[in-house]
């Protein structure tokens, strides 16, 4: 068993082969040895989001980790798409600022296949949006200065006409 | 902190000003109020300063702890996200997030890949025939496509062409729904195209595969001239969605890899050869061949003579394959030697089961049937084979396959399983067993044992039942 420490200062115990679904940790754990009882501080993530992280691990725990080039070499076959499996969909579904914390612990625990189910996630969000609406979805300020305006005013006529 | 009441005060109208009177009682009263008042701001001030600075405070303490949003994210994790959205959009997506801030601007025009995903989309409108386009919606697709071609810099593209599957007349003109110009533009630049997506009429087939088109753009069975050069095309779809047969104009592609094939209407030129007449195709390459939607049962086992022809395939895909008029009147029986995987996918038990009696694939190892959970209804309708025989048509096609490794049947109904009591609501994931049944059957979905009799579907009483086909 492991275990985990959180960025609030909680711990996880798991089993190893969950928490080796994280190459990070994959990687610590190779580093300090078998026997090491030291909990993994966990510096960047909080209790809530590892939490849902774990749950990830657990589900797809045993399944062939993706290999570092596998988009490269789906690319050369086929084009990739955002389809998401029915499990990952319904785990996926949670408020804007979870979706982005999990992106986040993810991307820092080198989770590549739930970063892809975040990232597709997100993608499917902002998919036939206008720039208009994608502000408003994330709320993002616009930031053109007026005479970036005028530039890409054309631009904008077009993005807007639907 | 309480406020002090404060009270109304009424001056009577005054008429004439007398020191000592009761003007300057009044104007002292007034005085007082308004002493009173300031006292009562002042402290109500002082109050919300402290207040706001407390939530300020607070506020940068739930900083380190808030979550996220969109503009924590690192540049590299908005780039796969852009790149998941642009490959899979199909409303100019590169162009709508350059436009939504200056970060995202910058990081859009960075990476020229990010461009290179044109498409050119007439949607449905259903239940209604799709009318056409406006003017200024071509050339705006026109200009975007420009666009997209000039910021894509060199990049290998994507191409999806769609019209609409239902049009006004069955003579619509394919220029209404698509821009001549873009479509000029892609022609132009068909060396950089890597993949090809088209929903197209007999038209716009013909107006985009060929250099020069002849005039006469329909009922073709031979080709007019040069197809454009498509050097590094890997997979080509062609959905056809026309009633004029036409003459399929792609007859060699070095590079291709994958071919699908979706409610074609087309002819493939025949060469002789000494014991039947296959199509001439020349695509080196080709591993994997994706058929759906077939018109009739003549036109998918025409389209299957593609796998002879070219021996390199080694994985079919059946999708979406309807109940077809014609099923019953086929009796001869095809064997397919060289493919390994064959998939069939979403389509009707009708189909299933007469393609299961009809062909034959010697060399295969891995066979996948797939339900789709939406339509699982559609068994109980009239039409649908009964379960049982369904079963025996394929265990009858497995038995003719004897290098089969594993079989997988995925989101299969409850009610293929007689014996088993499964919840209604309740359907079967993935299954896959090796047909020998060997002791190292391999199995997903189910748990492996329990009560045969109730509960749950187990994975032994599920190779019983295949087993007992295979006894008879």
């Amino acid at each position: 068993m492991i275990v985990l420490k959180t960025s609030d200062n909680e711990t996880f115990t798991v089993e190893r082969d969950v928490a080796e679904r994280s190459v990070l940790i994959k990687n610590m754990l190779d580093d300090i040895g078998e026997n090491s009882e030291q909990a993994i501080p966990l510096p960047n993530v909080n209790s809530s989001v590892l939490k849902k992280v774990l749950e990830y691990c657990e589900h797809h725990r045993g399944e062939p980790l993706p290999a570092a080039d596998a988009d490269t070499s789906q690319d050369d076959t086929r084009k990739r798409t955002t389809d998401i499996s029915e499990w990952d969909q319904k785990f996926i579904t949670v408020d804007q600022e979870m979706l982005f914390e999990i992106i986040l612990a993810a991307n820092y625990l080198d989770i590549k296949s739930l970063l892809d189910v975040g990232c597709k996630t997100v993608a499917n969000m902002i998919k036939g949006k206008t720039p208009e609406e994608i502000r408003k979805l994330f709320n993002i300020v616009n930031d053109f200065t007026p005479e970036e305006e005028a530039q890409i005013k054309k631009e904008n006529e077009w993005a807007e006409d639907r | 902190m309480s406020l002090p009441a404060v009270t109304a005060h009424i001056v009577e109208p005054i008429c004439a000003s007398h020191p000592g009177g009761p003007l300057d009682a009044a104007v002292e009263e007034l005085s007082a109020a308004l002493t009173q008042i300031e006292v009562v701001i002042s402290d109500t001030t002082s109050e919300i300063s402290e207040k706001t600075h407390t939530s300020k405070v607070d506020e940068v303490a739930t900083v380190r702890v808030r979550q996220a949003s969109f503009c924590d994210l690192p540049s590299e994790i908005l780039l796969a996200i852009f790149s998941y959205a642009c490959q899979v959009g199909e409303s100019w997506e590169a162009l709508s997030f350059s436009l939504v801030c200056g970060q995202w601007r910058t990081l859009m025009l960075a990476d020229p890949n990010l461009w290179s995903n044109i498409a050119l989309i007439a949607s449905d409108l259903f239940p209604d025939p799709t009318p056409s386009l406006p003017f200024s919606a071509l050339l705006r697709m026109a200009k975007l496509t420009l666009l997209y071609l000039e910021r894509s810099e060199d990049c290998m593209l994507s191409v999806t062409v769609k019209m609409p599957t239902r049009f006004r007349g069955l003579n619509a003109n394919w220029q209404s729904y698509i821009s001549v110009g873009a479509i000029n533009f892609l022609q132009r630049n068909s060396h950089r195209i890597k993949h090809l997506h088209l929903r197209t009429d007999h038209g716009l087939l013909h107006a985009f595969a060929y250099e020069e088109p002849c005039l006469v753009d329909s009922g073709h069975e031979q080709p007019c001239s040069d197809t454009i050069p498509l050097p590094h095309l890997i997979s080509l779809s062609v959905e056809y969605v026309s009633r004029h047969r036409f003459y399929f104009p792609f007859q060699r592609i070095s590079r291709l890899k994958h071919l699908a094939l979706g409610n074609e209407g087309l002819i493939f030129q025949k060469s002789p050869s000494p014991s039947h007449i296959v199509p001439s195709l020349t695509f080196p390459r080709l591993t994997r061949l994706v058929v759906s939607e077939p018109s009739s049962f003549h036109q998918f086992c025409r389209t299957m003579t593609l796998i002879n022809a070219l021996p390199r395939i080694k994985q079919v895909i059946l999708k979406r394959i309807p109940r077809l008029a014609d099923l019953s009147i086929s009796r001869q029986q095809v064997i397919l030697p060289e493919t390994s995987l064959l998939r069939i996918s979403k389509s009707s038990d009708a189909f299933l089961s007469t393609f299961c009696r009809v062909y034959q694939f010697s060399g295969l190892k891995a066979f996948e049937l797939d339900y789709d959970i939406a339509e699982r209804s559609a068994a109980s309708s009239p039409t649908a084979v009964a379960w049982s025989d369904l079963v025996c048509d394929i265990v009858y096609f497995i038995r003719r396959c004897p290098m089969v490794q594993t079989i997988t049947v995925r989101n299969a109904r409850e009610s293929c399983y007689p014996n088993a009591n499964v919840p209604g609501a309740q359907l079967v994931e993935e299954v896959v067993f090796e047909p020998q049944i060997s002791p190292n059957v391999h199995i997903i979905g189910f748990p492996i044992d329990g009560p045969e009799t109730e509960g749950p579907l187990t994975a032994r009483a599920m190779m019983e039942f295949f087993r007992g086909f295979e006894l008879k």
